[in-house]
């Protein structure tokens, strides 16, 4: 049987995929976001395989998700975060240093409790 | 006209339904899915507070929901510009979850519930505001908040008056009293937003000199970690305050500490299992006294800028009950309420009472005077899940029957499940999903720690005493707090009865006490009054139904399991007795799960 023709050596396909998952999986890892691995079940050969190719199906699956979030919050991340950042003004309150002049209090001003009903009906 | 109240998605997901103004029903996720602090979407409570009344969703007229999300994600984005590029991983950790579900809340909604009404957002502080006043007994009261963050403040004070709440000033992130009460829990080795009651337990064993004078400057004097603890926040005598954000790494990372807070403090973060140094002690106590000061400086500013005599408290920092002990001896408030679940979950209940209060004007009518107010099973439930497992046991024919033969075998010594009516609502068990035990017996605050908790030897437990006995024990407040109803107020324990109450003296001898009205719970108001008629003493040992690591029991099943699996000897539950020597065969090691 033919399955078309980028399908006639289907090796690259395999490692692709033993790569991805092995990435997303390291991804997972450094996230602390990795699954346990799941307790031996005492099963027959033929399902004890069954069950091996849907928790390695999952693990590709899994794997090919954490490695799409992975460059796509990195993108996000140095061109959304990163761009932002570098125009921002950022005006960092620094810490009293020991000596100086007691300030007035770090209390500022809140008033919150008395607006208009529509006012909760929106998430910000 | 029904409203459900929701909080999730950061920890503690809880569900509170209101009728007509009133709270039927509320309950915490965790306590369905077993998982400690639940965070998810608390579908399960939800559904029980639905199931409970016999409605439908399609019934609910208006759900009420904890935070604005979109101004939690504004500070979110906010925290990671400023710190770019160190927040990378935070930033891939969070955000999947932000742009799937969080700011989604209308969309998760209808996909779990089905839901297509009306969503109220209530803001986080708002809502612990109204959760602890609208609630209360007062009708004119100051309100402090004060937890780890909600969309930008943590810490906040304001007023409460009739129907309306109003927050008047705050702090905001990253400056936050709970974050550095955290990050002190984290750098001893303990989880955040889990363990900080640890970290209260284990303060006295540090150097703060009590018989000095609570918050004496002897006290502080003694152990050097405050001095050092001291560089880090800067507390104006107003009670506001700053941190030092470089001594702390929570803007950014997933570790709280910095390596400058750990040279501060002479030494790296403790791992989870180490040995407890004199040092580690130190530093417990340092934080301790620190957040007594700082509590105690804003109540003391909030009262002079309100100029009422009643306070309410919400925020996970009014869990800490050894601050609260001293409130009301060291500031000018006549009168004090907390809410019994302070923390985020309780906001649940905050905003559904402010949606019906505040937002749509209705009448305030509820009042909370007792915390049972989960779920609770019929003595045909009960009765049915015994036999269909297969579980040996007897019944009792009257509810004397059952005190008299409750307190007989807790004078015997034996450890007693205890298992009636609804489950609690709060981090604490209150007398019906409980472990009881005699506080007289030296013995039995270990044998509670090793053969039942499986947990550290320095933690107290609690004693359960009627409210009108609470005087001859302890030296607590005149007239008695209501909050102690809810095991939120440390107190000493008088010097004549320290001797003789081992099991629940802490090494500062004082007591996490719960007082009990017969009115809010008739059942074990009595078996306290007859446990006192055999021993001399009527009190309690009072610790949570649970396995360390799990949350406190809720269904039949959860207590055999807990029973069966840790030193319980029995468990009265409803009218029923169950003994764990006669169910050999379910007899399971809970030391093996047991973990934080």
């Amino acid at each position: 049987m033919r399955l078309g023709p980028g399908f006639s050596n289907l090796l690259p396909y395999a490692i692709a995929a033993i790569l991805l998952t092995g990435a997303g999986h390291l991804a997972r890892l450094w996230l602390n976001q990795a699954a346990a691995p799941p307790a031996p079940a005492k099963d027959g050969l033929r399902r004890g395989m069954g069950r091996a190719w849907l928790r390695g199906l999952q693990a590709f699956f899994h794997g090919t998700a954490a490695c799409n979030n992975f460059i796509f919050l990195s993108v996000a991340y140095f061109a959304g975060i990163g761009i932002t950042s570098l125009f921002a003004g950022r005006k960092e309150k620094k810490f009293p240093a020991p000596g100086s002049t007691p300030p007035a209090g770090y209390w500022q001003d809140l008033n919150l409790g008395k607006r208009e009903a529509d006012a909760y009906y929106r998430p910000f | 006209m029904y409203i459900l109240g929701i909080s999730c998605h950061y920890h503690d997901s809880a569900a509170t339904l209101l009728k007509d103004g009133l709270v039927v029903a509320a309950a915490e996720e965790e306590r369905f899915s077993r998982r400690k602090h639940d965070a998810g979407f608390p579908l399960a409570a939800i559904r029980w507070c639905l199931e409970s009344q016999g409605i439908g969703i399609d019934q609910i007229d208006h759900i009420a929901f904890y935070e604005k999300p979109f101004l939690k994600f504004e500070r979110i984005l906010r925290q990671h510009l400023d710190n770019f590029p160190r927040s990378f991983k935070t930033f891939h950790m969070a955000m999947p979850k932000w742009l799937t579900e969080k700011i989604r809340i209308r969309s998760v909604l209808k996909k779990q519930l089905g839901y297509r009404g009306d969503v109220l957002y209530v803001d986080h502080h708002l809502s612990h505001a109204a959760g602890a006043f609208l609630p209360s007994p007062f009708e004119e009261a100051a309100i402090v908040t004060v937890d780890g963050v909600g969309e930008w403040t943590t810490t906040a004070y304001g007023m409460g008056r009739g129907s309306s709440v109003e927050l008047l000033r705050d702090i905001r992130f990253p400056h936050s009293l709970g974050l550095l009460y955290s990050a002190i829990t984290a750098y001893l080795g303990f989880s955040v937003n889990n363990s900080e009651y640890k970290v209260m337990g284990l303060s006295p064993y540090g150097r703060m000199d009590r018989s000095a004078g609570r918050g004496s400057a002897g006290d502080k004097a003694a152990n050097p970690m405050y001095s050092k603890l001291r560089q880090v926040i800067d507390i104006h005598e107003d009670g506001s305050y700053r941190l030092d954000m470089d001594y702390f790494l929570f803007q950014h990372s997933d570790r709280m500490p910095a390596e400058r807070l750990c040279r501060l403090l002479g030494g790296p973060v403790r791992r989870p299992e180490e040995e407890l140094l004199p040092r580690h002690k130190d530093v417990a106590a340092a934080v301790q006294m620190i957040t007594e000061d700082v509590v105690l400086a804003i109540l003391r500013h909030a009262h002079h800028v309100t100029g009422c005599p009643n306070v309410v408290l919400s925020g996970g920092v009014a869990l800490n009950s050894v601050c609260n002990g001293r409130i009301l001896a060291e500031t000018e408030f006549k009168n004090i309420w907390i809410q019994p679940n302070a923390g985020d979950a309780g906001n649940s209940m905050g905003a559904a009472l402010f949606a019906h209060c505040a937002v749509l004007g209705r009448p305030r009518s509820y009042r909370l005077d007792h915390a049972y107010l989960g779920p609770e099973f019929s003595g045909a439930e009960i009765g049915k899940f015994l036999s269909d497992k297969g579980i040996r046991h007897s019944r009792f024919a009257s509810r004397e029957a059952l005190v008299s033969e409750a307190a007989r075998l807790l004078h015997a010594g034996q450890v007693v499940g205890w298992f009636q009516g609804r489950m609690e609502w709060g981090p604490r068990a209150l007398g019906a999903r409980s472990i009881l035990a005699d506080p007289g017996r030296p013995d039995m605050q270990a044998i509670l720690n090793e053969k039942v908790k499986h947990r550290e030897a320095f933690r107290p437990f609690a004693p359960a005493v009627c409210a009108e006995d609470a005087d001859e024990y302890f030296q607590c407040d005149s007239p008695l707090p209501l909050p102690a109803d809810f095991m939120l107020m440390v107190y000493p324990i008088r010097e004549k009865w320290r001797a003789r109450l081992p099991a629940v003296t802490h090494v500062d001898g004082t007591g996490r006490l719960q007082t009990v009205r017969r009115a809010a719970n008739p059942l074990y108001y009595d078996l306290i009054k007859e446990f006192g008629t055999l021993s001399g003493i009527p009190m309690l040992v009072n610790t949570s139904f649970n396995i360390r690591g799990e949350p406190i029991v809720c269904t039949p099943g959860d207590a055999y399991r807990c029973m069966m699996g840790t030193g319980i000897d029995c468990l009265f539950i409803g009218d029923f007795l169950v003994r764990r020597e006669d169910n050999s065969k379910d007899i399971w090691d809970s030391e093996s799960v047991a973990t934080d």
